[in-house]
């Protein structure tokens, strides 16, 4: 689900490998207890920890040594800050995170970071002029990996994706530790495999694994390119290994997705409730997950009251492309044409090139009788990645086929 | 998403009805929700080496085990389900153990395990499961490698202890566990998990008078039999044919015998009482019968608890309870014996010092008594209907943690029946072992009676209910550690 949250997963803390790096702070403070900097250093490694390990439990690990740093130290304590916004966005609490970025940039306006907070906010809130002028700050600013990185996903939500492309290469030049660069290389391979260049994707995820073989998310692009190339059970192999090492609910729901197209439905049912337990805990960690769920129910018919109301609530608080498309899927589970397609103009409003946005408009479109328009926007997402969704490339074709005849 | 609840919240519910009460209430994971959490203990003594291995998993990795300990995919995990998963977990674990001296690997084996379920985070439950394993250990430089599931995140930890003859020297690990073994895990926002997977160490025999070393498997009742476990419980999930039911039966009574056979049934008190009270066969037959339907009620007891009040009275926790209650009763008798044979005995010696003009008791009685029966029990003579229920109660009062499983794994399939005669067969199997342990002690009996018959002879009554008071006392303090 790089669409969703994409610059979030790119590890902040860059050079070194985490657990290094979260031992000598640790190992740091045990001697000077009252350095603050450190405290929000490691309050923003718990974060990363948290995201690459999908643990959430780390989170209220992160956010008491971010208040820890704020206490020992108030005014201009722009590191903690910054640690605070990280931690309300991957807690998807936008709005504190905007907050947090807006205060720390009235604090000091020269750090990077600050932008990066700022930006990744505005972007998840759909508040976009907004958040392309911060992130061109950033770049200003510096230009490096993280501020790379963020303006390739820019262009690629503004339908560029060779101008993401091309700076997402730029960024890879940047690149000096091995995570970093894996998580280039997967960022890369991501991005061709959204256009539908499967070779080439491939490739990328490859090279990631060379460049560290312990780099999850380019395990799983491989896997995804044996389910676009049909190879489903060595696909479903992959994920069920990933599964069981690091269950993130991204690969839980590919996994789960895979024994549903091949009628492995026990297998699924197993998937789909230790996806409720992951939820669950999400919650219980002050995560909100409303898009995720709103999307996944929609494409499952399962608990539809439930999935609308979470994407009527996520679109109240926010106005981004993602939330405006899980709301016209599930307004469209629902039948509710017009609105739906209200809803999916939203979410194309960038003239993002997104086969599955495209698909929830084409599907939309021929329930409402506009045909022309269904398989104008069918055609297209097929043309942009056949293989854009295990669930939905098939009816993709079939629909388009249908209405061709 | 919510519509899969019924059958999630239906596991849930079989989680809870298996919790223990006395758990903190919901509490995440310490170590956060995705980890699997491994500890190794390693104790060595004299010749052997006990490996106690504790593994933890925090919800996640414990929701993604429900679809591997749920075999018959009823959402409910059952007694026999969770004896099933933990024996072959600990095969497992065991595979991915690797113990070597001088670069020559030492066989392990495994003699006991148990698992559980706690309340965690978010209603859901974390796992914990307990082995131990054991093995010959020569002297040389040791080295202790723990290669199971390398990937996945978690507290790793092991420890070298040295017990009574041996020493350990240059050993890369503590010999105390930071995390008590994984039950307490640094609460501190500076200590990230420990991540130790390998010990090495040189082992030497030493003359060292140092503590003996723990009984691997700790007290009975606290760790399910493991290699038995396997065998008997896996009865109850046999396609039922009547050779199969006749079979099952047969062996539900052989297991019920070897249990009898066992350590710690009660077999030495009742063969000293038998002994001490000079008790005739049809006595050691009915006592061996009472035991044995103590002994069926005690599980049928528990059963229920186990099934409608676990969350009042969690079966792992009655355990204890019922020990210590059968070493009370135990001691209780033992004293009431001893006292009454002591003064039974100065009595007849005193008799004997008066000189001829005392006439020789014809009863050992101290006193007229208005319970013939009682006063005849006390000072050695047959057997009381209160010395019985004594007897059976501390034969049969703790019920064989097999004979539950069983019982439960039944219910669990619906084939109560079946579960009940499987129990009343292990019983009988209980009875007829003891009946023939006690024909054996009367028969001894008689033997030295006849042998010896003015020394050694009159002290038997009170020598075996010394026995008894010091087989109580021993009960109790097992029960009290566990408790403790």
């Amino acid at each position: 689900m790089r669409a969703a949250a994409p610059a979030l997963t790119r590890p902040i803390v860059d050079g070194g490998s985490l657990a290094q790096l979260i031992a000598d702070l640790q190992a740091r403070l045990q001697a000077v207890p009252d350095d603050w900097e450190s405290y929000a250093s490691l309050g923003l490694a718990y974060v990363q920890q948290a995201r690459i390990t999908a643990d959430s439990s780390y989170y209220p690990r992160a956010e008491a040594a971010l208040e820890r740093s704020l206490s020992l130290h108030a005014s201009d304590n722009v590191s903690a800050m910054i640690g605070l916004g990280t931690l309300a966005l991957a807690r998807h609490e936008f709005d504190d995170a905007l907050a947090w970025g807006e205060r720390a940039r009235d604090t000091n306006a020269t750090v990077p970071p600050v932008y990066g907070v700022l930006g990744d906010a505005l972007l998840e809130l759909g508040r976009y002029p907004e958040a392309f002028e911060a992130l061109q700050q950033m770049v200003d600013l510096r230009p490096d990996l993280s501020s790379y990185a963020r303006a390739s996903y820019a262009r690629e939500l503004q339908g560029d994706v060779g101008g993401a492309l091309a700076i997402m290469r730029q960024a890879f030049q940047t690149a000096a530790s091995r995570v970093d660069i894996a998580w280039t290389l997967h960022q890369l391979g991501d991005l061709y495999f959204n256009s539908g260049r499967l070779d080439l994707a491939e490739q990328e995820y490859r090279r990631a694994i060379a460049a560290d073989e312990t780099f999850v998310p380019a395990k799983a692009g491989l896997a995804k390119v044996l389910a676009a190339r049909g190879h489903m059970d060595a696909a479903i192999d992959s994920y069920a290994e990933i599964v069981q090492t690091y269950p993130l609910p991204e690969y839980v729901i590919a996994l789960a997705d895979l024994y549903t197209v091949t009628g492995r439905t026990s297998e699924a049912e197993d998937q789909f409730a230790l996806l409720e337990a992951e939820e669950t805990l999400l919650r219980a960690n002050g995560v909100n997950v409303d898009l995720e769920f709103a999307l996944f129910s929609a494409d499952h018919r399962i608990d539809l009251e439930a999935g609308l109301a979470a994407a009527e609530g996520e679109w109240a608080r926010r106005k981004s492309v993602h939330v405006a498309d899980a709301l016209a899927w599930q307004l469209f589970a629902h039948g509710r044409f017009r609105e739906a397609l209200r809803m999916s103009e939203e979410a194309l409003r960038l003239g993002t090139e997104s086969a599955l946005f495209l698909f929830h408009r084409g599907m939309i479109e021929r329930a409402l009788g506009n045909d022309d328009a269904a398989r104008r926007d069918l055609a297209r997402a097929i043309d942009i990645n056949p293989h854009f969704s295990v669930l939905w490339a098939k009816d993709a074709a079939d629909t388009l086929s249908g209405l061709r005849s | 998403m919510r519509r899969l609840l019924p059958p999630v919240a239906l596991l849930l519910i079989a989680f809870g009805v298996l919790q223990v009460a006395s758990a903190p209430p919901a509490m995440a994971h310490p170590l956060g929700n995705f980890t699997v959490n491994r500890y190794s203990g390693i104790e060595v003594s004299g010749g052997a080496v006990a490996i106690r291995y504790v593994l933890d998993m925090a919800e996640i990795p414990a929701f993604q085990e429900r679809s591997a300990i749920d075999t018959d995919g009823d959402e409910i995990l059952s007694a026999a389900e969770r004896g099933f998963w933990a024996d072959r977990e600990a095969r497992l674990i065991l595979s991915g153990l690797g113990l070597s001296v001088d670069d020559r690997p030492v066989d392990l084996s495994l003699a006991c395990r148990e698992m559980g379920l706690r309340p965690g985070q978010g209603g859901l439950s974390t796992l914990r499961m307990e082995a131990v394993y054991t093995g010959r250990l020569p002297a040389g430089r040791v080295r202790y490698v723990d290669a199971n599931d390398p990937d996945r995140l978690g507290w790793r930890e092991v420890t070298v202890r040295a017990f009574e003859n041996a020493s350990v020297s240059d050993s890369s690990v503590p010999s105390t566990s930071t995390s008590r073994e994984l039950l307490r895990y640094p609460d501190d926002l500076l200590q990230s998990p420990l991540d130790v997977r390998e010990a090495t160490f040189s082992f030497a025999e030493g003359r060292t008078s140092g503590r003996p070393a723990p009984e691997p498997c700790g007290g009975e009742a606290a760790l399910a039999e493991a290699p038995t476990a396997g065998g008997f419980a896996a009865l109850v999930t046999w396609k039922l044919t009547p050779a199969v039911l006749l079979f099952s039966l047969l062996v539900a009574f052989l297991f019920g015998a070897l249990h009898a056979l066992g350590p710690g049934h009660g077999k030495t008190i009742m063969a000293a009482y038998l002994v001490g009270a000079g008790a005739r066969l049809r006595h050691a037959v009915s006592v061996g019968i009472a035991v044995s339907l103590m002994h069926t009620a005690s599980v049928l007891g528990l059963g229920l608890i186990a099934l409608f009040a676990s969350r009042l009275f969690p079966a792992e926790a009655v355990y204890p309870w019922l020990g210590l209650l059968t070493g009370a009763v135990v001691l209780g008798l033992g004293s009431f014996l001893l006292a009454g044979r002591l003064r039974a005995r100065r009595a007849e010696g005193g008799a004997r010092s008066d000189g001829p003009q005392s006439h020789p008791h014809p009863h050992p009685h101290p006193q007229p008594s208005d319970d013939a029966v009682e006063t005849g029990d006390a000072a050695g003579g047959p057997i009381s209907r209160r010395g019985l229920t004594a007897l059976a109660v501390s034969g049969g009062l703790l019920p064989s943690p097999t004979a539950l499983v069983v019982l439960l794994g039944a219910v669990a399939l619906h084939r109560v029946a079946y579960g009940l005669s499987l129990v009343l067969a292990f019983s009988g199997g209980l009875a007829v072992a003891l009946i023939i342990v006690g024909t054996l002690a009367v028969r001894a009996r008689s033997f030295l009676s006849r042998r010896a018959r003015s020394g050694l002879a009159p002290w038997l009554p009170v020598a075996s209910a010394g026995v008894i008071v010091v087989a109580g006392t021993f009960l109790i303090i097992r029960a009290t550690l566990q408790l403790g």
